[in-house]
Formats: C-alpha cells, structure tokens, sequence
C-alpha cells in the first residue's frame, strides 16, 4: 500500500472536517443550516490572499492570520446577531433562505472586490520536507493533519468539560430549558457561530497548503457540508469518520479512476450513506426531518 | 409576591390560552393551580417564567408582576436570575447529559452541586448516569433538583405527578412540601390530581378554558362537590368521597408527623 495515497487522504479529511464543523457547531445550537458559511470561507480566503504578500515574513503571516480569525468571529457574530437573532420563531425554511442571500451577498462582494483573482498564499515552512516511508513528506503535508486534529480533541475537550461547553451541548438539546435554567441563549447562539466562522478561517489555511485560493472555495466548502450531512448534521462524533470516509474514496477515485469523477464523490457518498441512513452515520433521527 | 393581572397569552400571535387571568402566589405558601387538559395551566406557569422566541408565544395583555417589578416579556434567563424557577411540564431535564452535568449546568460551583446530593442522597446514587435513562419519577427529582440549585424564591412546579404512580407522586409531593417549608419558599403547583394538590396546598384556583372560574382554601375547593366534578373530573359519587377521605387521612397523618 502506498503511504502517500494515506496521506492524501488524512489531508483532505483534515480540510473537510474542518469545514464540516463550522456547519455542525451552528446547526447543533441555531437548527439553522448556515449557508452563508461558504462565502465567509471565500472572502477570508481572498483577504488572506491581498494581505498576505507573496514576500510576507513568517511574522507578517501569523500576525494577519490571527486578524483574519478574529475578523472571521465577528463575521460569525454579525450573522447571527443581523441574520439570525430578528427571525427567532420564523419559520425553518426562511431562516435558511436568509443564510443563502447572505451566500450570495458575499459572493457578489468577493467577485466585485477581487474580479475572480486567485494564487497561493505563501505558506511558512514550504520548503521544509522529510523522507518518510520511501516518500517525500513536506512539513505542509503534516500541518493541517495535526491543526485538524487539535482542533477536533480541542472542541471535544470543550463540549465535554468546560462550563460554556456543558451550556452549549444544553442549548443544543433544549433551549427553552436551559434559558429557564439562566443560560442566555442568545449569547451561546453568538458563539457558536463565531466559533463556526472562525473555524472556516482555519479550513481556508488548510486548503492553501495544499493549492490555491479562487472562487473554487465556495465548492470545497459545500464539500464539508456534504461530510457534515454524512455524519449527521448535529452529530459531532460522526463528524471524523464522515471526514475520513469521504476523503480517502475521492482520493482513491482520483488516484485510481479518473479526477474529474473525484469532485462527484463526496455527492455519491452522501447519497449512499443517506440511502443507509438517512439522518447520517451518527445524526438523530428527529433532527432531520425537521431541515 | 408573584401577582397576575388580567393576563392574556397567545400563541402565534392568534390563539388566545390564557384570558384575564388574576392571581397571586403568597410568599412562602404553596398555591396549586388546577384544571382539566387544556384549560391553559400550563400555558400560565410558562408565560411567568418568560418565552423564548422558538416558542411562538407571548403575553399580550395585563401584568406579570414579581416584587413590584414587571415580568411581562422578559427572557427567561432573566427570571430565572430574579429568582423564580420553573420546573416544565415536559422536557424538563437534558436527556443527553448526565445527572451531574445536568446539576452543574446551573448550580455555578461544585460544592453546590454536592450540597444537592447531599438535600437528595437519590441522586447521588444516580450521578454518572445519562438523565435520559433515569426513571419518571427519578427525572422527575432531578428537575426539582436543578430548579433548586439556582437557589430561587419562587418555584413554579408543572404536573409533578405526570405519568406517575399515585404512591411515587405522593412522594415527590411531600418531598417538595418539606423542601418548601425548609426554605420558606414561594410555590406555585399545577396538577392534574387535584386531590394530591390540595393535601399540600394553602390556596387554590380552579382553571377552565383560559380562564379562572373559583379559588379558595383546599377545604372550601373540596367541600364543593361541583367544582370537584365539573372542573377536576373527581365527581360521581364513591370516587370523591374516596378521594377526599384519603386526602384527610393523609394531612391528619402531617400533621402527626409534625
Ligand atoms: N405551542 C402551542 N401552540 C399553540 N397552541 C398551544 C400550544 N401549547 C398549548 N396550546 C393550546 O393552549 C391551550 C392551553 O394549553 P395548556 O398546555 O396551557 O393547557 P394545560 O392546562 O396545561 O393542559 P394539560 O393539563 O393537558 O397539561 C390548549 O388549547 C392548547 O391546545
Ligand atoms: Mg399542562
């Protein structure tokens, strides 16, 4: 078996897990498919891609990587609080309606401000690589492996024992109660799409180490919702086998078929697994029938 | 205390639950709210404790006053933190979480959080577990618990006895009783099993379609055969007889125990 066809695919579940949480950490306390999360993705990654100049200093990339989280948080927070907050008890479907005008209003924000520019952010470390296993392995190979997988212990971390963490898996099940229990539910609403944002900022320096940055964003991102849904959108626990299982059948499928064929998998997956089991590997039945 | 005037709640804007209701919980009593299925008792404890937006309710008319102050459309988080805790009719314990989870939630520290399994040694046998597994009765002592564990003046009670044997209902009855007068806490219950209600209550309403239609003392409530009959469905003959033999019996045997 080759080691880099393992690798590939640890990479690209790394990206898709990512994005795949920024769906699920809004859906699991909102109820609201949050499809304006591509277009955060799109315009951070744009904006990664003006100020963060081919020559930048290592220094220069951390310091506007950091802003960029920050700004995406408050992206996240803008939402919710411009989006979300004035149609409490609206219907589902409007909601939803409301996250995709907003996709679009980012989207035509990204096109008029870059004109469909795209290119590489100059990762730190590109050049550094290892032979590993009779294969070169480049430090950004090894990168979003690891961030992905401090971020997925981290948030566990997070829900299982931290108080905000213990208030937003309440709000999740039951918000009416945990509001009559003293938690303010607005505010754990707030972030948990600021913590959904920020994430899509993590996923577009997890993708840039491995290509480009282009209007192509908007597509990788719905690849995430496609492992979101394969997991069960308000499952966390099936989010990481979802990841993997949609990640090594387009790396075989490109690898082995064809590579145009791979940027259908993540849609037959879906498809499949939904056959399976229509709320996910690990959703909960009821939560589906309510999208 | 806790006073309602002319309280009118609607759901989606349209349907009326609630019309003029006026009531008032006394500091420190126990006040039970009654009515047959439907008659708006929830919809009343709801509308106290305030209305998340996802509930498509509101109170549209009258007062919700606590203390002097003006409850009406204030989120529920905020009446929680002024004191007044419900325990819902309902999903009222976080399935997903475990029994200290659902404790800690609320109680702010970790020596509260004993201090309940001390007040209520069942628990603590119980505190690994995932509330979603625990008995009726069981999940039923926990929502008191974490109602508690805010440390409120006011507890507003939904249908303790809800699918429950009459035994373990009497149970949790005398159990909130004792917790009441430990604390001097103001109580508001609403039942279905008027008779167990009134054993504990000091004061009553009786509620038919959205509105109040008599109060008084448990005494006065249950003397009236009426009322009995046509409002808590306890009437025709034996059955109320029964029902108010073994509510005498059981406050005689209060009283006794001091
Ligand atoms: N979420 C809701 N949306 C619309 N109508 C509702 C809702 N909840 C309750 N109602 C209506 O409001 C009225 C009062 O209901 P409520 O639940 O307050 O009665 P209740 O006295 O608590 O009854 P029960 O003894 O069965 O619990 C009923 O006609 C009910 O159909
Ligand atoms: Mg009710």
């Amino acid at each position: 078996m080759d080691f880099s066809i393992i690798l590939d695919a640890l990479k690209l579940a790394s990206v898709y897990g990512v994005l795949a949480l920024g769906f699920v950490i809004v859906y699991r306390t909102s109820r609201v498919l949050n499809l304006a999360q591509p277009g955060v993705v799109l315009l951070a990654g744009l904006m990664a891609l003006t100020f963060i100049p081919r020559d930048a200093t290592p220094t220069r990339f951390w310091l506007t990587a950091l802003v960029l989280l920050a700004l995406g948080a408050l992206a996240g927070l803008a939402l919710y609080a411009l989006l979300l907050r004035p149609m409490a008890g609206q219907s589902h479907i409007s909601q939803v309606l409301m996250t995709l005008a907003a996709l679009f209003l980012l989207q035509a924000i990204s096109e008029a401000g870059w004109r469909g520019e795209s290119g590489f952010i100059p990762m730190p470390g590109r050049q550094v690589a290892w032979e590993l296993f009779g294969t070169n392995v480049r430090l950004l190979d090894v990168a979003p492996i690891v961030v992905a997988a401090v971020v997925v212990a981290g948030l566990a971390l997070f829900y299982r024992y931290s108080r905000s963490g213990r208030q937003m898996r309440a709000v999740a099940e039951n918000p009416a109660l945990a509001a009559r229990r003293g938690i303010n539910i607005e505010k754990i609403g707030a972030m948990a799409w600021a913590i959904a944002a920020a994430l899509g900022v993590v996923a577009v320096f997890l993708t840039s180490t491995q290509g480009s940055v282009s209007l192509l964003l908007v597509g990788t991102t719905l690849k995430g919702f496609t492992v979101a849904l394969v997991g069960g959108l308000d499952s966390l626990s099936g989010l990481v086998p979802a990841a993997l299982l949609v990640a090594a059948a387009e790396v075989v499928t490109v690898r082995f078929i064809d590579q145009q064929l791979g940027e259908a998998v993540p849609y037959v997956v879906l498809l499949v697994v939904l056959l399976v089991k229509p709320w996910g590997l690990a959703g909960t039945r009821e939560e589906l029938d309510r999208v | 205390m806790l006073e309602l005037h002319q309280v009118e709640v609607a759901y989606n804007k349209t349907a009326t639950a609630v019309r003029g209701v006026s009531m008032h919980a006394e500091q420190g009593k126990i006040t039970t709210l009654l009515g047959t299925n439907g008659a708006g008792k929830t919809t009343t404890l709801t509308a106290i404790s305030g209305f998340i937006g996802m509930e498509n309710a509101d109170v549209v008319g009258g007062e919700i006053v606590y203390k002097g102050r003006r409850l009406n459309r204030l989120a529920p988080h905020r009446v929680s933190r002024l004191g007044i805790a419900l325990v819902p009719e309902r999903d009222k314990v976080f399935d997903t979480l475990t029994v200290t989870d659902n404790i800690k939630l609320t109680a702010g520290s970790a020596g509260k959080a004993r201090a309940v399994y001390e007040e209520f040694p069942r628990l603590g046998e119980l505190a690994g577990r995932t509330a979603g597994y625990l008995s009726g009765g069981e999940k039923q002592l926990l929502a008191l618990a974490m109602a508690l564990v805010t440390e409120p003046e006011v507890l507003l009670v939904d249908e303790l006895s809800l699918g429950l044997a009459p035994r373990v209902t009497s149970d949790l009855l005398g159990e909130l009783q004792r917790v009441q007068r430990e604390r001097g806490l103001t109580v508001l219950l609403v039942e279905q099993n008027a008779a167990a209600a009134l054993a504990v209550a000091d004061y009553g309403y009786v509620m038919e379609d959205g509105r109040l239609v008599h109060d008084g003392t448990p005494e006065a409530l249950l003397s009236h055969g009426d009322i009995m009959e046509f409002y808590l469905g306890t009437g025709n003959g034996d059955d109320q007889r029964r029902s108010y033999r073994d509510v005498k019996q059981y406050r005689r045997k209060r009283r006794w125990a001091g």
